[in-house]
């Protein structure tokens, strides 16, 4: 567990900075697009997804990319990180309720 | 106790500490103390990356615009046709504006003091810059943030103490007074967000074109006035509506790396007023 903690902290951190600092470049990648989405939002999703039901790895992934995303963001320290936690409530709470996932985590 | 992936760790804890943490980040002094060590330690790997995007943007530009090179080619050899001959015109006119200008004064460098800064960020969702400038360098809230060709970026929104965020002229919650064309139209341009801005307010019985030049004014007091914001993009005259409006083509090149930030002399100057000029120094 604390293995794919460490590479999911490591690829969130990178994604991150990534973020921050290459997407600007590109209309899609900056964020610009749906002004939402973004790299770590996606990753997020992902392994809110794809973890087996019952893991945690989703929420504690959450918390760590709205950090990193708040880092570089002008609205109040925290607002991603509860944009984040949503999200990974609604795909646990309610898609993963009625879908069928598969899990690879 | 394993933490901190444990399911021995118990949720409500985990939660209080996080919203605790949460609640002292959201503390002015705290917030900046925290963004301003973070953004410091990882500045050095930021600054490279953003001119190595930059770089790869640039490249992958140049390879798109290959398909149109032919076009693009005629037409250019059209405008340097016309520019061949603007510019002999333009020749006598610099003279003049020479001779204007070492009568007035109006050189931006001795109205302002420019400080050079690096592009090290941008927030995922607004448009919003951090720079490598902050309070440690006088850098204060307000400020005008420009390029070399004294292009508008934006005003310092908050500042750390090596660090501070530029909030760009194609924020949403940004809006100015700018003149437009030949016959300096006073109008507003308003942040539409996803770095595009839009131009408002442009009277019904004035001419609006397409490439019109975009310059600050100094009604609004944000911008000193004779700063480039950019061009008429397309000009919208609905017959319903009371004024004319149309898109803005920013002139500040996104892909760069480097912006100065604009920190006025005299307070004559922070209020918008360019060089007030002899006339105001008896």
């Amino acid at each position: 567990m604390n293995k794919k903690a460490a590479i999911i902290i490591a690829i969130l951190g990178i994604f991150g900075i990534i973020q921050a600092s290459i997407a600007p470049h590109f209309l899609f990648l900056g964020g610009t697009w749906l002004g939402w989405l973004n790299l770590v939002d996606a990753a997020v999703a992902a392994v809110a997804l794809f973890e087996k039901r019952g893991n945690r790895l989703g929420w504690w992934a959450a918390a760590w990319g709205g950090v990193l995303l708040d880092l570089y963001s002008g609205r109040f320290f925290g607002f991603w990180i509860i944009i984040l936690l949503g999200i990974v409530a609604f795909i646990k709470l309610i898609i993963k309720k009625y879908v069928r996932i598969p899990s690879y985590w | 106790m394993r933490f901190p992936f444990s399911r021995d760790v118990g949720p409500l804890f985990v939660l209080a500490v996080g919203a605790a943490l949460i609640l002292v980040l959201n503390v002015p002094v705290a917030n900046s103390w925290f963004k301003n060590a973070v953004y410091g330690a990882l500045a050095p790997v930021q600054r490279n990356i953003w001119a190595g995007g930059a770089r790869v943007s640039a490249f992958i530009d140049s390879i798109s615009s290959m398909s149109s090179a032919s076009a693009e080619n005629e037409r250019l050899r059209r405008q340097v046709n016309d520019l061949t001959v603007k510019t002999a015109q333009l020749g006598e006119l610099k003279k003049e504006n020479d001779f204007l200008r070492q009568g007035l004064n109006l050189e931006l460098d001795k109205d302002f003091d420019l400080k050079l800064a690096g592009i090290i960020g941008k927030d995922a969702s607004r448009d919003v810059l951090i720079i490598d400038k902050g309070s440690n360098d006088l850098v204060e809230a307000g400020m005008p943030v420009i390029t070399a060709e004294k292009a508008v970026v934006g005003k310092i929104s908050k500042v750390y103490a090596d660090f501070a965020e530029v909030a760009l002229i194609t924020g949403r919650d940004f809006s100015f007074d700018v003149k437009v064309g030949d016959d300096a139209v006073d109008c507003l341009v308003k942040g539409r967000g996803g770095l595009s801005a839009a131009i408002d307010l442009v009277p019904k019985d004035k001419k609006l074109e397409a490439g019109a030049a975009v310059i600050t004014s100094p009604l609004g007091g944000i911008f000193p006035a004779g700063l480039l914001v950019g061009t008429v993009g397309d000009v919208d005259t609905n017959d319903v509506e009371m004024f004319q409006s149309g898109s803005v083509v920013p002139a500040f090149d996104f892909n760069g790396e480097k912006v100065f930030v604009a920190n006025a002399k005299s307070p004559a100057v922070s209020k918008g007023n360019l060089n007030p000029g002899p006339q105001n120094e008896k």
